[in-house]
């Protein structure tokens, strides 16, 4: 993917990060899950986290979106603080997550979920003027053929296999057009074929969509991402590009020991 | 990967199709037998019978929006009959200080307004927080809400006629010299109201609202992450369920009286075995478990006095075990049967 172009273009021409939390915090009782994290997302790129199982990983996500409240910290989106925001608000300000678990509508089928995707922050009143048939929108279409899912779309979410519910549920993400994409371990649970095709699929995207990507498997890691920040007990301990995090002696002791990235 | 088992020449789609004409085919011709029972029904039925079966409409749409509640909010009241007595006491209480046509126009209209308004304040306090109270709290949160109802009517003599209930208010009347009397006028009313506000439902809920509140049912943190507001959502369909439930208590008044049972929670109860029997998640399904078992429960309860309830209490368990749809369920798998 061509990564570091769209950076440098980025970067200089505006230079509001989309995503930008200030000493964000998250306690259970004593445990910390997310100990004063500060970290700031550039426009447009594909910024991967990377971290042992515990590191806070999951919880940044829930912080950022709101599923949890955070303890104390503050998140910016695009410049404006967004703290405290409920979750579907930020929905409809454009942040959109896959879950690390599937996450969808299991009785709805392939094509309503992907519509929901795309409907699902409009106002009740103009959900209740819209009239269309799910399978037969034009973007829902086009979202089947780049998940290759065209042939499931009137099957039930809760009939695909769970390779095909992760596309489903970064396919209803991406419906929304968000400008910030959060996904949760993309590839678990894929093969390697479904790992590329999912690689493909976030490399078709535009620099209108900042991507920050929580992953394990670090060769689909090292393929995509334009950024790589390193956490560890909740805090980040490191963050460069990924050749420059392969070389640094702290994350090979914190979490890359027994494996080079 | 995903389009191996799909026949290479199928047009794309083409299941989805076959799909909604059958849905279509199921969904017209129950509509249309009860369309037809309603209107022929005045014609072949006995004056008693269709005096019955104005009351058992009333019934049927406050099932119907109980279950509205249930399949488009995930929530199920078990005090919905106290918003059948606010909207009937607040006919009976504007007739009575405004007879005549106005007072029956303005009555129904309040009675809707009292209905939904007490709906949305009590929905506000319960889902508008961070945690929203759902499930079976939501449950006991409405089965408290009747019980200090029922009591407050029952304390308030002066105004609600305390135990007695009110009798003796005004007849109402649709215009000058069509008074709400005998049946035929009764029923009318009724089963118009009905059926409008059923077209009327079923025409918002195959919209994208529609879809969305039964996707927000099914994985809320997923509708919350795509921007679906699950809280106010579900304060408009308790709104909405609460309005219908008062204009249903409403269509009872020409019954003439009004009690404080109508708070109680065997009336409640009554309500979630109507929906329960009829089909949940069909809207008419409310209607048909109300009728069916009002005019079981005519037919059979002189004989049973003290029987009845317990005969309503195996078929609802048999109903829940066996048909879990309820009759819309078992008919939809006759029809199914016989089709293939």
């Amino acid at each position: 993917m061509a990564g570091t172009a769209r950076v440098a273009t980025e970067s200089t021409a505006r230079d509001v990060p989309a995503l930008h939390v200030v000493n964000l915090s998250k306690r259970f009782g004593g445990v910390a899950a997310v100990a004063n994290l500060n970290l700031t997302v550039r426009r447009g790129i594909t910024h991967c986290i990377i971290g042992p199982n515990g590191a806070g990983k999951s919880t940044f996500f829930d912080l950022v979106t709101n599923v949890q409240p955070a303890t104390s910290g503050e998140v910016y989106f695009f410049g404006e603080p967004i703290t405290g925001l409920p979750q579907y608000r930020r929905a409809a300000l454009g942040i959109a997550r896959k879950f690390q678990a599937p996450t969808l509508f299991p009785e709805l089928t392939v094509a309503e979920n992907l519509y929901m995707g795309k409907v699902g922050h409009l106002g009740w009143t103009s959900l209740l003027r819209r009239r269309d048939i799910p399978a037969a929108d034009d973007q829902v279409g086009l979202m089947l053929e780049q998940l290759r899912l065209a042939g499931e779309s009137g099957s039930r979410a809760a009939d695909l296999s769970h390779g095909q519910q992760q596309w489903l549920e970064i396919g209803v993400a991406l419906m929304a057009r968000p400008r910030l994409l959060l996904l949760d371990e993309p590839t678990a649970g894929m093969s390697l074929r479904e790992t590329a095709a999912t690689a493909d699929l976030l490399g078709a995207l535009t620099g209108d969509t900042t991507t920050v990507i929580v992953e394990h498997d670090l060769s689909f890691v090292r393929r995509i991402a334009d950024v790589i920040t390193v956490m560890h007990r909740g805090e980040s301990v490191a963050e460069g590009r990924p050749d420059e995090i392969a070389q640094n002696a702290l994350v090979r002791d914190v979490y890359l020991g027994r494996k080079s990235l | 990967m995903t389009s191996v088992d799909a026949p290479p020449d199928a047009p794309p789609g083409a299941a989805l199709a076959k799909q909604r004409r059958i849905n279509l085919g199921w969904s017209v011709l129950p509509n249309a037998v009860m369309l037809a029972l309603i209107v022929a029904f005045p014609f072949i039925a006995s004056d008693y019978q269709v005096g019955l079966m104005t009351q058992f409409l009333t019934f049927g749409l406050l099932a119907m929006s109980l279950d509205l509640l249930g399949d488009r909010a995930g929530l199920v009241s078990f005090g919905h009959g106290a918003w059948f007595g606010l909207g009937a006491y607040t006919l009976a209480l504007t007739l009575e200080r405004l007879p005549g046509v106005g007072g029956t126009y303005l009555g129904f209209l309040l009675a809707a307004s009292v209905g939904g308004g007490f709906a949305a304040l009590l929905g506000s306090q319960l889902f508008l927080g961070r945690q929203r109270v759902g499930g079976v709290y939501f449950g006991i949160v409405t089965l408290a809400v009747a019980a200090i109802l029922q009591l407050v009517v029952m304390g308030w003599s002066s105004f609600t006629g305390g135990s007695n209930g009110l009798y003796g208010f005004a007849t109402p009347e649709l215009a000058p010299g069509l008074p709400l009397t005998g049946t035929q006028a009764p029923y009318g009313l009724a089963a118009t109201v009905c059926i409008l506000i059923y077209a009327g439902l079923k025409w918002a809920l195959r919209s994208s609202l529609g879809l969305s509140l039964l996707a927000a049912r099914q994985n809320s943190l997923r509708a919350e992450g795509i921007g679906i507001p699950i809280g106010r959502f579900q304060l408009l369909v308790f709104s909405a369920a609460g309005a219908i439930a008062g204009i249903a208590g409403a269509l009872y008044i020409p019954v003439g009286f009004v009690s404080p049972d109508l708070f109680g929670l065997t009336f409640s109860t009554y309500v979630i075995v109507w929906m329960v029997l009829g089909g949940r998640g069909t809207l008419i399904g409310g209607f048909l478990g109300a009728i069916g078992l009002s005019f079981l429960e005519t037919a059979l309860s002189g004989s049973f006095v003290t029987l009845w309830l317990l005969m309503v209490g195996v078929l609802l368990i048999v109903v829940v075990l066996v048909w879990p749809r309820g009759a819309m369920g078992a008919l939809g798998a006759v029809t199914r049967a016989i089709r293939t």
